[in-house]
């Protein structure tokens, strides 16, 4: 592609000064080469057509040189003439092109060095950065004066490699990376170490100072995870280098995150009692938002350290020991005690949620430091904390005994992670069995997770209800937050659809989104002006209770929705309405009214408005159910949301029915109990709190009006 | 009229007085009224393995083509559910398109489960539907015997006591059990009770099952064993020889006599489960014998060589049809006297009542059988022939057109 034009004296005036020497065109450049210096306003015709800006002249011994793009006028044979104030016009005829890799070859090495410096310095005005002919350009000149400096990787492959160079080559300035077909690439200087990270070879490096080092091709090396594997300085040496380019941007960080969680640095607790300081980094979950949470122990009788730092890849950042939340550690309480300096005292443990850490992305394992007075330093390395987020915020949850005061600190993590975890993924499968109804009255969505056993009843229950055949059935929908079960769900659910004739669809979320999420998925799409969600485990106790809701909304046009009577599995009461009431910290815990009498308890028999009911069943009008934007995903694990969204359905003029004509048996709370994220954590001190923010002043309102009503 | 039978399983792959009555009654009827259809039994995979494709076959031997077996694996006893619900559409829907049957007769939930109860009335909503109670599974979760963990008579279902019978499930699964169960009977047009015994019991969980007893094919009578002595001492024990059908108690006694010096006989004939435990009583009761199992065809030369037949049963029974072949054979029976048993046999007029699960009290019984004069002789001449099958399938058809009429467009 490069072309050569051929040296032309030109011509007619050989007193003009300076002379044309000769004229290339390598990669679609345009190189002058004169017998003087070519300063002053000029103008550059080719073809009689003037060539644009840039222009970059250089100069050299016994002359200077002008570096133009090549316009379309630049052909073998145009005419190029230089017009300057004052002088004769000078030409020179363009002719055949010729390999660049002659280009300026008469010349002195250390002046075509120099040469090469200046055109790059000359870069930016060329857009260096994206013109692979520029770059092929610079690799011309430079590629003849790459004799004696030569590199191998130590470790990688075609994409990214570490190179070690030899120290005699290391200087301080500009480094930068030349190949045959790409853009100039300026690199990081190396480490003092001699390490670079480079991808793109084979290329030529070129250092602030001296000659080109020729890249050798990359082969027999081990991979940079293989590297890593090795741990020690090279390991740290390499994340550093990796994280410096993830703060760039680009595929780093990935490279990042999975060098530090396939060759994880081994966990380094302090917990030889013999030793003044003790301790541990257990948890180091990054939340999704740049910053990270942290649980862990800490021993220090002596009063040792004097100041935390959050290390990372690529650096490290203050950590103030007044943003340790101290909590007691029973766990530990007998270890602890053998340490003769004394134990870490009441509360020894603690929890932190830095809300931005500053740290690159691909952040994936984190070190405490602990620095001593003295100078010293101690390091606790934590696991990898990389975790899914759903994974990862029921970590947090149950990172700490359920303790509101600590809220504080999980809160905000919670929150992030949470909606990491509700990040939109791929849309869910929908699998269909029979030819659902049209224009169904109801549409009944039964979000699943993880217990299926109650659906061979529950199904049956829809199957001998007259109410569920015929014109007037609503559809089903099942929406399965368990994906892992996907198999067993479509097999249950289509043999008990074909054994009971009845129509139904299965949504099958991509992972775990929780309850809200699944109803609100259920309910996506439906045409019916009803929707009934149920748990998997509320089974119907006879025919008819369908009837009796829609019956219900039907008579009152000012309620929104409405809940049935629901009974334990003995028959006692377990719903009548829902309603809350003054918990011990100050803020409102929620009850259901008769819970525990028996299912004639008169009270309970009377249809009543009621201040919320139960989401295990909650039928709601569809219009208003979409006007106040379903089920809030807000809440942490199956608690809450069918309150909130009762909230909301006052919070917009509406009104909520006890329906005790319609009855079902609860199986209650077989299936969230098991939940790790639910069991013995801070998640429904989470709810609570977040719906007291939300709605506290509400529920006081709500109450009021319904105090007499209670009982 | 065309009728479908489903039946827990059938006589030519293991001995059972319901599963042959079950069909002894299709075919009675088919033979003496033209009742067409067909007979479906439940064979268990180690049974009959499926054909390739399907989950019929025949029963092969001399059974006639209206009689198929299907197939069915994977039953939860507790639950009756059978899991397999597109192995019963498959089978069933194809089946009831093609006979379009009139009458649905099914005669356990054993290995057809609950599932098929509601696909029979969802698939034929035009047929009489109607389930004969051969026991009480229904309503009891341990194996439909009414009898406690620790062996006592249970008096009747409730959450606690099922709970204290059944630590292993939750008050919750006990409930839902029965809430299923009962739930699905509510789509069954009759239920058929054999005794008056079971016809209470679920009349206390709320249903209304209509009585027809059972029956047994007509045969002439053995005669009585020769006894030049006088002696009655020749007893007689039928069928399976587990706890609950009180083979141990039998033996007890039968050890007793022995040890007080009373002459007697005791044949046992019929399976014995798996264990030790029977045969440490049989070492133990020198009189006794056991026979091995019996075919059927062979009961009435057994019977000949018996003077009295035991039932030593230690649950409620419902109607057993070893009382009404030692009826047909004019043997007094010597039974425990609670619920179906003491229903059918007399004490002191066509047999004996003897304390449950006693053995003392059973040889106390059986030696007042021996010893009072002239006591076989008067009881003998009470008895009896039984209700034969004929009567039996009489009192089905008769029930079936009751049926039919009532529905309001019944097919003809």
């Amino acid at each position: 592609m490069a072309q050569h034009a051929a040296l032309q004296p030109a011509g007619s005036h050989p007193d003009a000064a300076p002379a044309l020497r000769t004229a290339w065109m390598p990669a679609g450049f345009l190189v002058v080469e004169s017998a003087g210096p070519m300063d002053g306003p000029a103008a550059w015709l080719v073809g009689g057509i003037p060539l644009l800006p840039p222009f970059a002249r250089l100069g050299v011994a016994g002359g200077s040189i002008l570096l133009a793009r090549a316009s379309a006028a630049c052909a073998m044979g145009a005419d190029l003439v230089l017009r300057r104030e004052g002088c004769a016009p000078l030409r020179l005829t363009l002719d055949a092109p010729a390999d660049p890799a002659a280009l300026l070859r008469d010349r002195p090495e250390a002046e075509r060095l120099a040469l090469l410096r200046a055109l790059i310095a000359a870069g930016p005005a060329f857009r260096a950065r994206s013109d692979a002919g520029f770059g092929g350009l610079c690799h011309a000149l430079a590629a003849p004066l790459a004799t004696g400096r030569r590199a191998a990787a130590i470790a990688g492959g075609e994409g990214l490699a570490l190179w070690r160079l030899p120290r005699s080559v290391l200087a301080p300035g500009d480094w930068h990376l030349l190949a045959p077909d790409a853009p100039l690439r300026a690199v990081g200087a190396p480490t003092a170490d001699g390490l670079l990270l480079l991808e793109g070879v084979p290329a030529l490096l070129l250092p602030p100072e001296g000659a080109p080092i020729r890249l050798a091709a990359v082969a027999g090396v081990p991979s940079l995870l293989a590297l890593a594997r090795r741990g020690g300085a090279l390991r740290a040496a390499l994340l550093d280098l990796l994280a410096l380019r993830a703060r760039q941007g680009g595929a780093s960080a990935a490279l990042l995150r999975d060098l530090q969680l396939l060759a994880p640095a081994r966990m380094v607790a302090l917990d030889d009692p013999a030793l003044p300081v003790g301790g541990a980094l257990e948890l180091a979950l990054p939340d999704c938002e740049g910053g990270v949470f942290l649980r862990g122990w800490l021993r220090d009788p002596l009063g040792l350290v004097r100041t935390l730092a959050l290390r990372g890849p690529g650096g490290s950042v203050p950590l103030p020991l007044d943003a340790l939340h101290r909590l007691p550690r029973p766990d530990l309480a007998e270890r602890l005690r053998r340490a003769p300096q004394g134990d870490g005292g009441p509360r020894p443990g603690f929890v932190a949620h830095l809300a931005q850490t500053g740290l690159p992305p691909g952040t994936a394992q984190l070190a405490l430091e602990l620095r001593l007075a003295s100078g010293q330093c101690l390091t606790l390395v934590a696991p990898p904390g990389l975790l899914p987020p759903a994974a990862a915020r029921d970590l947090v949850l149950g990172a700490a005994e359920a303790d509101a005061a600590l809220l504080d600190c999980i809160a905000p993590a919670v929150a992030r992670l949470h909606r990491a975890a509700l990040a939109p993924g791929t849309p869910p499968e929908r699998v269909g069995f029979g030819i659902a109804p049209t224009g169904p009255p109801a549409r009944i969505v039964v979000p699943l997770w993880r217990n299926l056993s109650f659906l061979r009843a529950q199904l049956a229950g829809f199957a001998r209800d007259p109410a569920f055949r015929g014109a007037a059935a609503p559809d089903l929908v099942y929406v399965l937050d368990s994906p892992e079960q996907h198999e067993e769900a479509r097999a249950l659910l289509g043999g008990l659809a074909l054994l009971h004739g009845l129509p139904l669809t299965l949504l099958v979320h991509d992972r775990n989104r929780g309850y809200a999420s699944a109803c609100n998925t259920g309910a996506e799409g439906a045409t019916a002006p009803l929707l009934v969600f149920l748990n998997s485990d509320v089974v119907p106790d006879a025919p008819g209770w369908l009837g009796a809701l829609r019956r219900r909304l039907s008579r009152d046009a000012r309620l929104a929705a409405v809940g049935p009577k629901l009974l334990y599995p003995d028959g006692a009461i377990q719903h009548a309405g829902l309603f809350f009431a003054p918990n011990a910290e100050g803020g409102w815990g929620s009850n259901h009214y008769h819970k525990g009498w028996p299912r004639q308890h008169p009270p309970a028999c009377r249809a009543r408005r009621v201040p919320a009911i139960t989401g295990a069943a909650f039928a709601v009008r569809r219009a208003a159910f979409e006007a106040v934007g379903g089920f809030c995903t807000d809440y942490v694990l199956g608690d809450f949301e069918d309150s909130d969204l009762c909230l909301k359905l006052h919070a917009a003029g509406h009104a909520i029915a006890y329906e005790p004509a319609a009855v079902l048996i609860h199986h209650e709370r077989q299936s969230i109990a098991a939940h790790p994220g639910h069991a013995g954590t801070l998640a429904a001190a989470y709810n609570r709190r977040l719906q007291d923010a939300r709605w506290g002043d509400d529920i006081a309102g709500l109450m009021r009006r319904h105090a007499p009503r209670r009982g | 009229m065309r009728a479908l039978f489903l039946v827990h399983g059938h006589p030519a792959l293991q001995p059972g007085g319901t599963e042959a009555l079950a069909r002894t009654l299709f075919r009675t009827l088919r033979e003496e009224h033209g009742v067409q259809g067909l007979l479906l039994a439940a064979a268990e995979p180690a049974q009959r393995g499926a054909l390739p494709g399907t989950r019929i076959q025949p029963v092969g031997g001399d059974a006639a083509d209206d009689e198929l077996l299907v197939t069915l694996g994977g039953f939860d006893r507790f639950n009756l559910a059978q899991p397999d619900s597109l192995g019963l559409v498959a089978t069933l829907g194809p089946l009831l398109a093609r006979l379009r049957p009139e009458v649905i007769h099914l005669h356990h939930l054993l290995h057809w489960g609950v599932e098929t109860l509601d696909l029979l009335r969802r698939l034929a909503p035009q047929a009489a539907l109607v389930v004969t109670l051969h026991d009480y599974f229904l309503l009891c979760p341990r194996e439909g015997r009414l009898l406690t963990r620790d062996g006592r008579l249970c008096h009747g279902p409730s959450p606690d006591s099922c709970r204290a019978c059944l630590p292993e499930r939750s008050a919750g699964e006990i409930a839902l059990r029965r809430a299923h169960l009962l739930g699905a009977l509510r789509g069954v047009d009759m239920l058929v009770a054999p005794s008056l015994f079971l016809r209470d019991r679920f009349r206390a969980a709320g249903f209304d099952p209509a009585l027809i007893r059972n029956g047994i094919p007509a045969a002439p009578a053995e005669p009585h064993r020769a006894a030049p002595d006088g002696r009655r001492d020749r007893f007689a024990v039928f069928g399976q020889l587990t706890r609950a059908k009180g083979a141990q108690v039998a033996l007890g006694a039968s050890a007793l006599l022995s040890a007080q010096g009373v002459a007697h006989g005791l044949a046992l004939h019929g399976p014995i489960p798996r264990g030790d435990v029977f045969a440490a009583a049989l070492a133990g009761a020198p009189d006794a014998r056991h026979h091995g199992t019996y075919a059927p065809e062979h009961l009435p030369a057994l019977m000949a060589e018996a003077d009295w037949v035991l039932v030593p049963s230690t649950w409620w029974e419902n109607a057993p049809l070893v009382i009404l072949e030692a009826f047909r054979h004019r043997r007094p029976v010597i039974c425990t006297g609670i619920g179906g048993m003491a229903e059918l046999v007399a004490d002191g007029v066509t047999g004996l009542h003897a304390p449950r699960d006693d053995p003392r009290g059973w040889a106390a019984t059986m030696a007042r059988a021996i010893t009072e004069p002239g006591l076989f002789d008067k009881l003998a001449a009470r008895i009896d022939a039984p209700r034969d099958t004929a009567m039996l399938a009489a009192e089905h058809l008769a029930l079936y057109r009751a049926l039919l009429a009532a529905r309001p467009s019944a097919a003809a």
